[in-house]
């Protein structure tokens, strides 16, 4: 009898301290989680600090550079057109096809620039680039596209970033994957918050692609709207469209 | 004669666009300047009749530089020279005053041409713009006054709006409290409306406060 005491008690002991360790894992998980979020949080803003570097040196530096370029050229053109024409003919038309060259390759750094950081962003502000970015995608995709912005006021510039990264990866989505022909992009404030919705008319997710974590595209969107203590929603059914709806609270992030 | 002066950071591009105006012997560069200081500085002591002015400048960008011209200089046409061919970036400096925008690019072609329209009190986008551009935003006078207001000027009515004193913003955004109580008159002016008061019922109104 009293040997079967002292078992259970023993059991019972062995079971709590089971239970704390148990706890103790999951609170070292949780921490683990943080800090993961934290790094991917740093990662991102590291991420678009060069972004922001690279672009801006092939935008002001580069293509002001080769602009000028250019600008020498037309001028050694009209020194050759001054002194003989005739014999300088040939070298005219080669150095009006370098000057044209020279122009080509200024617009691609320029596309460069601006799928890294569109600098409108950090110039104009968020529905400046918004409407931007939207422009792009109908030229792009061919799809129409309406967007209804409502009045939202100035934020950081970790705010304004993740919810121009979200609507672009909302709009790439709609572009990949969607098959669509309509969009409806909506951008407004309510009770402090802004909500980001981005609908379409193609042919819906199904429900479990919603949530497993192979879709990174999603998964992106979600990580940074959680770490803008935010919600984000996906609305969709096979064949009846899709509807991502961002909803961030400004908070802190206000200017 | 026309006299302008040309505002870049870049000495190159300065260079090349007093070459590309001295192809015309109407037009003198009668200075150069490397920041917001030193445009004031030229403004204020020459005879200036155009300033080609770079969007992009480092420390106040060229858009503040514009805003301040064109408060203090109201009557000197501001030519906007500028990297970005994206049009948000015109419609931009359109509404902050701009006379012309020219993206660099199309300087060569362009410069002479928008140099003598802004002259003469015309208005002047690159040719790379739609002219949709220019009649939008003539057509814009049925918008809701606060739509004419600037970036800064829309954030100072949303703080006056929601009840701060000049000083605190002032302190919020760095700025003298002299500079935000001309924002603030400038900008109840365009909303068309006497007093803080009248202006908080403005932006309660259209729902600018949420």
């Amino acid at each position: 009898m009293k040997a079967e005491k002292k078992t259970k008690e023993n059991l019972i002991n062995e079971i709590t301290e089971l239970r704390k360790r148990i706890s103790e894992l999951e609170e070292d998980d949780r921490e683990k989680f943080r800090q993961l979020r934290m790094f991917a949080a740093h990662l991102q803003s590291v991420q678009e600090e060069e972004r922001t570097r690279i672009a801006r040196e092939i935008h002001d530096e580069l293509s002001q550079t080769l602009t000028m370029l250019q600008i020498d050229l037309a001028d050694f053109v009209s020194e050759l057109n001054k002194k003989d024409p005739k014999t300088h003919a040939p070298f005219i038309g080669k150095v009006a096809a370098i000057s044209k060259a020279i122009g080509d390759i200024i617009e691609v750094g320029h596309r460069i620039a601006r799928e890294m950081r569109p600098s409108i962003l950090d110039d104009l502000g968020f529905m400046a680039a918004a409407e931007w970015q939207i422009n792009e995608f109908r030229k792009k995709t061919g799809m129409k596209c309406e967007f209804n912005k409502g009045h939202i006021i100035a934020f950081n510039k970790e705010f304004t970033t993740a919810l121009f990264r979200i609507l672009q990866e909302a709009l790439s989505n709609v572009a990949r994957h969607a098959g669509a022909t309509e969009v409806i992009v909506d951008i407004y404030m309510k009770d402090g918050s802004v909500i980001l919705k981005v609908e379409d008319n193609g042919k819906g997710i199904e429900e479990r692609k919603i949530s497993d974590g192979h879709s990174l595209g999603l998964l992106g969107m979600r990580e940074r709207v959680t770490l803008l203590s935010g919600e984000l929603s996906i609305y969709s059914k096979p064949g009846e469209g899709t509807a991502v709806i961002a909803y961030i609270p400004v908070g802190r992030h206000a200017l | 004669m026309i006299r302008i002066i040309i505002a870049d950071d870049h000495p190159l591009v300065r260079f090349g666009m007093t070459k590309i105006v001295s192809k015309d012997p109407d037009i003198v560069v009668v200075g150069e300047a490397q920041n917001s200081h030193e445009v004031m500085e030229l403004v204020r002591t020459r005879r200036v009749d155009v300033v080609v002015l770079d969007i992009s400048m480092p420390g106040k960008n060229g858009l503040e530089i514009l805003e301040q011209l064109k408060h203090e200089y109201p009557k000197i046409p501001v030519l906007i020279l500028s990297t970005h061919s994206e049009e948000q970036y015109a419609v931009m400096a359109f509404k902050t005053g701009a006379a012309g925008y020219l993206t660099k690019r199309s300087a060569l072609d362009e410069l002479i041409k928008a140099i003598r329209k802004v002259a003469s009190g015309g208005r002047y986008a690159s040719s790379a713009f739609d002219e949709y551009l220019l009649f939008g935003l003539e057509k814009g006078m049925d918008k809701p006054p606060h739509e004419t207001l600037t970036n800064r000027e829309f954030q100072i009515m949303h703080l006056i709006a929601s009840g701060k004193k000049p000083k605190a913003i002032a302190e919020e955004l760095c700025l003298s409290v002299k500079t935000i109580n001309t924002y603030r008159g400038r900008l109840l002016q365009k909303i068309q409306v006497k007093s803080n008061a009248e202006l908080t019922r403005y932006a309660l109104e259209n729902k600018l406060l949420e």
